[in-house]
């Protein structure tokens, strides 16, 4: 756990938040359209990602996303190693990579 | 208490705000009238990898050179601070996001293993834990630093309660408290701050509004709680206007300042930059009166690139292409068959790390050979390299004039550090800018296109009344093809004789300059962006009673071999030191092929990395004590 958590339910393990793909503090509320700091806030549309969900959610979105490792997950076997972790199946990016990321090649 | 210069390192992921940080602090800085050189270093991932921008601000100079340890590090993110703690000079300022205490290193996923090995081996030596705030503790505790922990999350969160953030913009918030830090700390105030943002955001006025609020929101706490240690003095430079530009940009302005009519490109780090400024000026006007256009032609490789910009030149257009390393190896063909019929081109190469991709956005000098060697069979050509923007924007446009004037493709040879690195630089001196499209006749009347009357044959454009023939094979005074001796001596003589001309007309004071005297102590010989750096180098070592001057190379082919022969033999040949980015020291060799002269002592740096002031010194000294080459490394 990189970040301070202040105990209890914070919008970081809400179903409804996209977490920002690199400043992973931020989130995007889909029932709110605000921009959260999801460690610090929360609110009464709270709702827990279940665990359980996880491997329904590989198999139908093909793909999940261990915010703790920073890695990508595609298969079953690979989610197995990330279990305790804040695995997630939404990010959100914002317009500025767009703008900064040079064309390299 | 205040500074005439302060070094600071600023460093994120790669796509997420730094840039931003970047441009609005450059622009901040030139509204106070101060001098920036920053370097941009990146990976060639897209998005998330660690970058980083170096930069060196000024109240009395524009700044040729950037060195380490600087005095400020500010970290968008932990792996900053694990990767630049050591460029931290004594007493510097560390700002970083202090809601990253608990990070570890391990779980930096972004980082290279190899060095997330090298950083764990050394904060083991010292003792460290790897994570956050053990660093962070360390600095603090050994007065080696200042800490300026800023809370990131709550900052935005105090934001939010005042402003809507919009979700989309997200990182830009994150840049503004890096901005408001350092603001802070160099003490810039708010009008410099809104010009420096309003600049960046271009009139949307709704993030312009968030953007000052935040960058003075932060700089004000700064202010209050840390005082501005690095508050730079008034600038003394007296530039009326300044430009705040990349060395792609300047060459950019220079080519469409120079007549630019057509600029083909495929897609390449570090030049396609340069393509896109032309791009936005594809319709020219004045006053709103259009004086014309330029076509920025994408091809679909750089085959195309180098191909249809010769065709173009053939018609008349003043033309250009731009590429790198990769992207010449694939133009090799058709500047043979520039070279050989004669054709005026300008190929911009911008150096980067090679062979093959190499490191795609990092910097080199390795290809001087290659550009002075490329293609078979022999023909004449005019291969410039320039040390710094300035030198980058009249070059620009000598190269096209040269191109014309002798009918021959020029390759203007830069490199990734200065097209990547941004400068504040005052508006050049439209005075010393002339343009010569050489001889061109319009009537067709027995029109000969390489009629033996010297060297360089009057051109006519296709479209014209004059007929001509281009085949690529040796031809006779019409361009029809021959294969007779005779001929072929006279005509291959004809092209190969533009050499002889072009040494005879331009000044090989132009071509090479020594910049310090004969009495010096010792000799450093470069190119390129080694140009700052040297001359630097050389003042510093100055204040330490070593003399040294710096004989800056310009022009490869033709080289100027006499002049720089009688420069590098009037000092002893232990005291004359090449100076170059890559493994060879490449222009060594071309003085050796030109002037019989051997440099035998070499400071060399192949990192990808700029050669920085720091460690040229400790080269420069290392030669002098007898060692006959020094290999450079620093920076991350
Ligand atoms: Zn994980």
């Amino acid at each position: 756990m990189e970040y301070v958590h202040n105990g209890g339910d914070t919008c970081i393990d809400c179903r409804y938040i996209e977490l920002h793909d690199i400043y992973r503090y931020m989130g995007y509320c889909e029932v709110k359209y605000e921009l959260m700091m999801v460690y610090r806030t929360t609110c009464n549309h709270f709702s827990p990602i279940d665990r359980g969900e996880l491997w329904e959610t590989l198999e139908t979105g093909g793909w999940l996303y261990c915010i703790d490792c920073g890695e990508v997950i595609f298969f079953t076997d690979e989610l197995k190693l990330h279990l305790d972790h804040r695995v997630r199946n939404k990010l959100f990016s914002d317009i500025i990579a767009t703008e900064e990321s040079p064309a390299a090649d | 208490m205040s500074v005439k210069e302060a070094n600071i390192l600023l460093g994120g992921p790669q796509g997420a705000g730094l840039e931003t940080t970047a441009q609005i602090l450059t622009s901040s800085l030139a509204y106070l009238g101060y001098g920036v050189l920053a370097d941009r270093e990146y990976y060639s991932n897209i998005k998330g990898r660690h970058s980083y921008i170096h930069a060196r601000i000024s109240a009395e100079m524009i700044p040729l050179s950037l060195s380490y340890p600087v005095e400020i590090v500010g970290a968008m993110d932990s792996e900053t601070i694990f990767t630049h703690f050591e460029d931290l000079g004594d007493g510097g300022y560390l700002i970083y996001d202090s809601s990253t205490d608990n990070r570890t290193l391990s779980s930096i996923a972004s980082m290279e293993p190899i060095l997330k090995n090298r950083i764990t081996e050394r904060l083991k030596r010292l003792g460290v834990e790897a994570k956050v705030s053990s660093l962070v503790d360390y600095l603090a505790s050994n007065g080696r630093a200042e800490i300026v922990a800023l809370d990131f999350p709550s900052i935005l969160d105090t934001f939010k309660k005042r402003f809507e953030p919009e979700p989309i913009q997200a990182s830009r918030y994150v840049s503004s408290i890096l901005v408001g830090a350092v603001c802070g700390l160099l003490d810039i105030d708010e009008e410099a701050v809104k010009y420096g943002v309003s600049r960046r955001f271009m009139k949307k006025e709704k993030l312009i509004e968030h953007n000052v609020f935040l960058v003075n929101y932060v700089a004000d706490y700064i202010r209050e709680n840390y005082g501005s240690p690095y508050k730079l003095d008034n600038s003394r430079l007296s530039l009326n206007e300044m430009l705040t530009v990349m060395g792609n940009d300047v060459v950019a302005m220079a080519k469409i300042v120079g007549g630019l009519r057509y600029q083909s490109y495929y897609p390449i780090t570090p030049a396609s930059d340069e393509s896109f400024f032309i791009e936005a000026f594809e319709r020219l006007e004045v006053d709103g009166d259009s004086i014309g256009g330029i076509v920025v032609f994408q091809t679909e490789d750089e085959i195309a690139a180098i191909t249809s910009a010769i065709g173009a030149s053939l018609t008349g257009a003043r033309v250009a292409t731009a590429t790198s390393g990769p992207g010449f190896s694939l133009m090799v063909e058709g500047l043979g068959w520039a070279g050989h019929s004669e054709v005026p081109l300008v190929i911009t190469y911008y150096q980067r790390g090679g062979p093959s991709t190499g490191l795609p956005t990092r910097g080199g000098q390795s290809d001087l050979l290659f550009t002075l060697f490329a293609s078979h069979g022999e023909f004449p050509r005019i291969v410039l390299a320039s040390g710094d923007h300035i030198e980058a924007f009249y070059d620009a446009i000598e190269a096209m004039n040269y191109a014309e004037r002798y009918q021959l493709p020029v390759i203007h040879l830069l490199d990734k550090f200065l097209a990547n690195s941004f400068i504040t630089m005052g508006i050049p001196d439209f005075s010393k800018i002339y343009i010569d499209r050489g001889m061109i006749v319009e009537d067709g009347e027995d029109y000969r296109r390489y009629e033996f009357n010297g060297p360089i044959s009057p051109r006519a454009n296709l479209g014209s009344k004059a007929v001509m023939w281009y085949t690529g094979d040796e031809h006779d005074e019409y361009g029809h093809i021959t294969e007779d001796p005779e001929y072929r001596i006279k005509m291959y003589n004809k092209r190969m004789e533009k050499l002889d001309l072009i040494d005879k007309e331009i000044d090989p004071e132009k071509r090479a300059v020594l910049y310090g005297d004969f009495s010096a102590d010792y000799l450093l010989v470069g190119w390129g962006f080694v140009k700052g750096v040297a001359i630097d180098s050389i003042n510093k070592l100055r204040s330490q009673g070593l003399n040294g001057a710096y004989l800056h190379l310009k022009m490869f082919s033709p080289f100027p071999s006499s002049y720089v022969k009688s420069i590098i033999g009037s000092f002893d040949s232990d005291r004359v030191i090449l100076v170059e980015h890559n493994y060879l020291a490449q222009a060594g060799k071309i003085v050796a092929m030109n002037t019989g002269t051997i440099i035998d002592r070499m400071i060399v740096k192949y990192t990808g990395r700029p050669i920085y002031v720091n460690e040229l010194i400790i080269g420069i000294r290392k030669i002098l004590e007898g060692e006959m080459r020094v290999v450079l490394s620093y920076g991350a």
